[in-house]
């Protein structure tokens, strides 16, 4: 143990790596019959309070027959010290090698998250392909399995949908089949993985034809209510609490709508039981409740009114996010000035009428600028606006009206801060087949704005960053051959990325910006939302694409 | 208003914690434990404690400590059990003592720390830093007590 500690000494924020939180869980490795590694693709500072993650763990550690572990990517000094054969990379509760668990998940948040797989097969010493059965089992979830096709030969299996239910018959499946090895000699792993195959929302490479989303209930039971308080501060320093799942709006650009969906809402003693319990089981002096739009939340004015007073006593802030540009979102707001001042974040997308019918989410201007006049009575001083630029039929006429109410906000009295994020079409949505813009021309338009909109603080990824997103969003199995092949690297920039991938022989803009517009799309096995729904809703507005 | 001391080790894994991380969840713990605390009258209702000088990454302590003032006295042992029930794993409470006027601040602290050398046995080495004179104690050593 000594030696350990002199050993993480030297590194930076060494308690990341030292395990022994408070409310993790460790249980007796000999006497559990399956292991399970969750291991985020984030380093700890970002990953270590991951809902997702919690639930997770929440829920494997609940069964008497498995046990949960948990590791983390590591930061740059550690990974050069694992590369380099001083440091191993081991899971927190129990310090042992990822090969030493019977299944290892990784959760993908993000595609972004693909470019550094190799690197973290790599620091488990794990290959990233033609494993035999002596390697535990690797299976993957979370947002960015929405399209897992570039990553397809990563994995053994994915998890489509929620996993709540999911992971449970999946450990069910791997007890069933070869009951202390969870799947760990040839015919124990072809049993499993047909197993695996038959279970509703699992995609097995190589067996499996298609998969169709699953999705559950919000059961109580499913929520940690003490989840693991991180060793140092985390970048999501506070309690989370999720309010509801799915969103009730149909923007056609935007994917967690489709991956979230159907809405379920946890029923609000529930949800006020899960709050108080949590809030006095962990201590934490911040609250989130969140979701993909809070205040649209049926039950919010009650459950708002209800936990106010406590947290006023017991001085806890109080966070939500995911405002919508509506009354509603302004109500939220001044129900929870008293408790702390209020971030104001708004993502209107775009203030021109007929981009707004053409992403099926409706700003209008004067309701807009009036909500903003309100806001600047009750006492706040900046807002921040998401606008999204390049979107599909978007014309000069478009960005002038964007431009025009900005200098209104503006006139409000309120300090803005614009941030434009390059439109990335998305699979599974209906812009699912629109092609990517020129990158030249969206350089040109964030030019143009920046010079309209001098003293107002812009700010917005570069189109580099956007076209990486969107190949990677968009791939198919040539780029999931690149990946495979890469070396292991942390590529950090979206010019680092880019040019892994000329390397290998793939210009990235001319990738993302392939034609889609007829034919099969590399995702159409993945079965999120019904292809026929999003292409009838994509001809609604066809025409005005032109 | 009561004051009172308590008395806690850092030991094992939570000595690679820093002291900002470590005010953290000893803020938290604080809140854990349910009892009627002084807070600041800001929107954040901050527990007031004062706690012992920064330890430095990777010394073990005994004897470090945060006054509190609590609003109501309770009866019996529940202000330790309180305490000891919800500090983290590696802050262990050692003992809470009701303070009765002002608690004169640590001037020095008292570190030990174990040499091996070749042939002999271990042998323990006791250093005494006074506060602000830039010297510097490191891993493996053990803060044991404060000179007041």
């Amino acid at each position: 143990m000594e030696k350990r500690i002199k050993n993480l000494l030297t590194y930076e924020r060494p308690a990341q790596y030292a395990g022994g939180e408070m409310f993790s869980i460790k249980k007796p490795w000999e006497a559990t019959a399956l292991k399970v590694l969750l291991v985020g693709p984030s380093v700890y500072q970002m990953g270590a309070s991951s809902l997702g993650l919690s639930i997770l763990y929440h829920i494997i550690n609940s069964r008497p027959d498995s046990l949960c572990e948990r590791a983390f990517m590591s930061e740059p000094d550690m990974r050069d010290a694992i590369f380099s054969g001083k440091e191993k990379f081991l899971s927190l509760e129990s310090g042992r090698a990822p090969r030493d668990f019977n299944i290892i998940g990784i959760t993908l948040p993000a595609k972004g998250c693909f470019f550094d797989l190799p690197a973290l097969f790599s620091l488990m010493a794990i290959p990233v392909s033609g494993r035999d059965e002596s390697y535990p089992v690797m299976i993957s979830g979370g947002p960015g399995v929405s399209n897992f096709i570039p990553v397809e030969g990563f994995f053994d299996a994915f998890i489509v949908g929620d996993g709540e239910e999911a992971m449970g018959k999946m450990l069910d499946a791997a007890l069933g089949c070869n009951t202390r090895r969870g799947g760990r000699s040839a015919t124990g792993r072809d049993s499993l993985m047909r197993a695996l195959s038959d279970i509703e929302g699992v995609f097995v490479p190589g067996i499996s034809k298609s998969v169709k989303k699953t999705f559950c209930s919000l059961r109580e039971e499913y929520y940690p209510l003490k989840p693991v308080i991180p060793n140092i501060r985390t970048l999501q320093d506070r309690l989370d609490i999720e309010v509801m799942r799915g969103c009730p709006n149909n923007c056609r650009f935007c994917e967690a709508k489709r991956f979230y969906a159907p809405v379920r809402v946890r029923p609000p003693d529930e949800l006020k039981k899960i709050i108080f319990d949590s809030l006095k089981n962990t201590g934490w002096k911040g609250l989130s409740l969140s979701s993909l739009s809070t205040p649209q939340y049926p039950h919010i004015s009650e459950v708002v009114e209800s936990i106010i007073p406590y947290l006023q006593k017991n001085g806890i802030s109080l966070q939500i996010p995911s405002l919508r540009p509506e009354r509603k979102s302004v109500d939220c707001v001044m129900k929870i000035l008293p408790l702390n001042q209020v971030n104001l974040t708004f993502a209107p997308e775009t203030f021109s009428p007929r981009m707004q019918e053409i992403i099926g989410k409706n700003t209008p201007i004067d309701e807009f600028e009036e909500m903003m006049r309100e806001i600047k009575t009750a006492g706040f001083r900046d807002v921040k606006i998401y606008l999204m630029i390049g979107l599909p039929g978007e014309r000069d006429a478009d960005i002038d009206e964007n431009i025009k109410a900005v200098k209104r906000i503006r006139k409000a009295g309120l300090k803005v801060t614009l941030t434009l994020s390059p439109f990335v079409p998305a699979a599974h949505t209906p812009f699912e087949r629109v092609s990517l813009w020129d990158p030249c021309e969206m350089d040109e338009k964030l030019k143009r704005i920046k010079m309209e909109l001098r003293g107002v603080d812009v700010r917005h990824p570069s189109s580099e960053d956007a076209v990486v997103e969107s190949a990677l969003g968009r791939g198919d199995a040539r780029l999931g051959k690149i990946l495979l092949n890469m070396p292991a690297l942390f590529p950090e920039s979206s010019s680092a990325k880019m040019k892994i991938l000329r390397d290998a022989g793939l210009d990235a803009a001319r990738y993302a910006g392939r034609d889609f517009s007829g034919g099969e799309l590399p995702w159409e096995k993945i079965k999120i939302a019904d292809r026929s729904g999003l292409e009838k809703d994509f001809e609604q507005v066809r025409a005005l694409i032109g | 208003m009561i004051k009172v001391r308590v008395t806690y080790s850092k030991r094992g894994r939570f000595v690679l914690t820093g002291h900002l991380d470590t005010m953290m969840h000893i803020d938290m713990a604080l809140r854990r434990t349910g009892l009627h605390f002084v807070t600041g009258q800001g929107y954040k209702r901050k527990i007031k404690f004062a706690s012992s000088p920064a330890l430095p990454l990777g010394v073990e302590s005994v004897c470090e400590y945060i006054d509190v003032k609590l609003v109501e006295d309770y009866p019996g042992g529940i202000i330790f059990s309180r305490f000891a029930d919800n500090f983290p794993p590696g802050l262990d409470v050692i003992k809470t003592e009701i303070i009765n006027g002002k608690a004169p601040p640590p001037k020095a602290a008292v570190y030990e720390k174990k040499l091996k050398f070749l042939g002999l046995f271990p042998r323990v080495i006791r250093k005494t830093i006074v506060f602000g004179s830039g010297e510097k104690i490191s891993f493996p050593a053990v803060r044991v007590k404060f000179k007041i």
